[in-house]
């Protein structure tokens, strides 16, 4: 299934495949903005007013989420790491780890969810390690 | 998937690109997914250089790709040494130019066996590149030097990871 993607750039169209996780962002007056929408639309973080926000969320189908009470003035980064392990051989793994990232100030935080769905906040990406070994 | 990314091959004097190559195998000639058992290397030699790039073909709604990172995971036989373009410090842009199996002049360092810390791939020639529509990273080039005591050779991997911002 897919979303439609207008880029601004380009006023093309493109196709965006569902990821398994998605933020939505809820607003003080209750509307929300999810990363895919309800009309069929793609929506990327930069388009959040974070100037409104209330509630960042990432979102599973059957997972319990994650749940951000937004305080005003933080900067928010929402990246995918993606990952190949082992390139060309049989043990060859291919992931991704959803990564969300706020500051305060010069506080960090980062909220990961890992490939097997378990969620790991630290200050330092870098201190996650996928076994490659 | 978001951003669609695959590795890609160069090889040849005229440039040669294969897409999504299936493997990195060193050996003893220019080509992309190798048998090495077919093209071994003789003690004392180099492979030939091989030419990788991440290659954006769709950005799937991401908004750029960025932090590109390889290294190799497993330990090389005796002495022999794999080295790289890729560095996380000096980094210098490197050109195309036909595989050489003589000493490469742009795989200089040897590869790392962890996660670098930040990039060790440019993109347009800097480590804080970013690729925003469909295209390639800087060229990543690789060469096995085989060393002249090594009986048999070991098998190690490439991991290559990045940074897609949604």
């Amino acid at each position: 299934m897919f979303w439609k993607y207008i880029r601004p750039e380009t006023g093309k169209a493109e196709k965006v495949e569902y990821t398994e996780w998605r933020w939505e962002a809820v607003y003080l007056d209750g509307t929300v903005l999810k990363q895919y929408d309800d009309s069929g639309f793609y929506h990327q973080v930069r388009e959040i007013d974070l100037s409104k926000l209330y509630m960042f969320k990432l979102v599973h189908d059957t997972m319990p989420g994650v749940q951000i009470l937004w305080k005003p003035g933080r900067k928010l980064t929402y990246f995918y790491r993606n990952y190949l392990f082992n390139f060309g051989t049989e043990d060859e793994t291919r992931g991704r780890i959803y990564c969300c990232e706020y500051q305060d100030g010069e506080d960090k935080v980062l909220i990961t969810i890992l490939p097997d769905n378990s969620v790991m906040i630290t200050e330092d990406i870098s201190q996650i390690k996928l076994v490659t070994e | 998937m978001p951003a669609t990314v695959e590795i890609c091959e160069s090889n040849g004097a005229g440039e040669t690109i294969t897409h999504n190559i299936t493997n990195a195998n060193m050996g003893s000639v220019d080509s992309p997914n190798l048998n090495p058992v077919s093209y071994p290397i003789i003690a004392g030699q180099y492979s030939f250089e091989k030419y990788h790039r991440f290659h954006v073909t769709n950005m799937g709604g991401s908004a750029s790709v960025r932090n590109l990172k390889v290294w190799m995971t497993g330990t090389l036989s005796g002495s022999d040494v794999l080295r790289t373009s890729a560095t996380a410090t000096n980094y210098a842009q490197k050109t195309y130019g036909t595989p050489s199996s003589s000493a490469s002049s742009k795989a200089t360092y040897v590869i790392g066996t962890s996660e670098p810390s930040g990039a060790n791939v440019g993109i347009s020639g800097s480590l804080s590149g970013e690729i925003t529509a469909a295209g390639y990273s800087d060229y990543v080039v690789f060469q096995l030097f085989v060393h002249s005591s090594t009986t048999q050779g070991a098998t190690v991997t490439l991991n290559y990871q990045y940074d897609e911002i949604a």
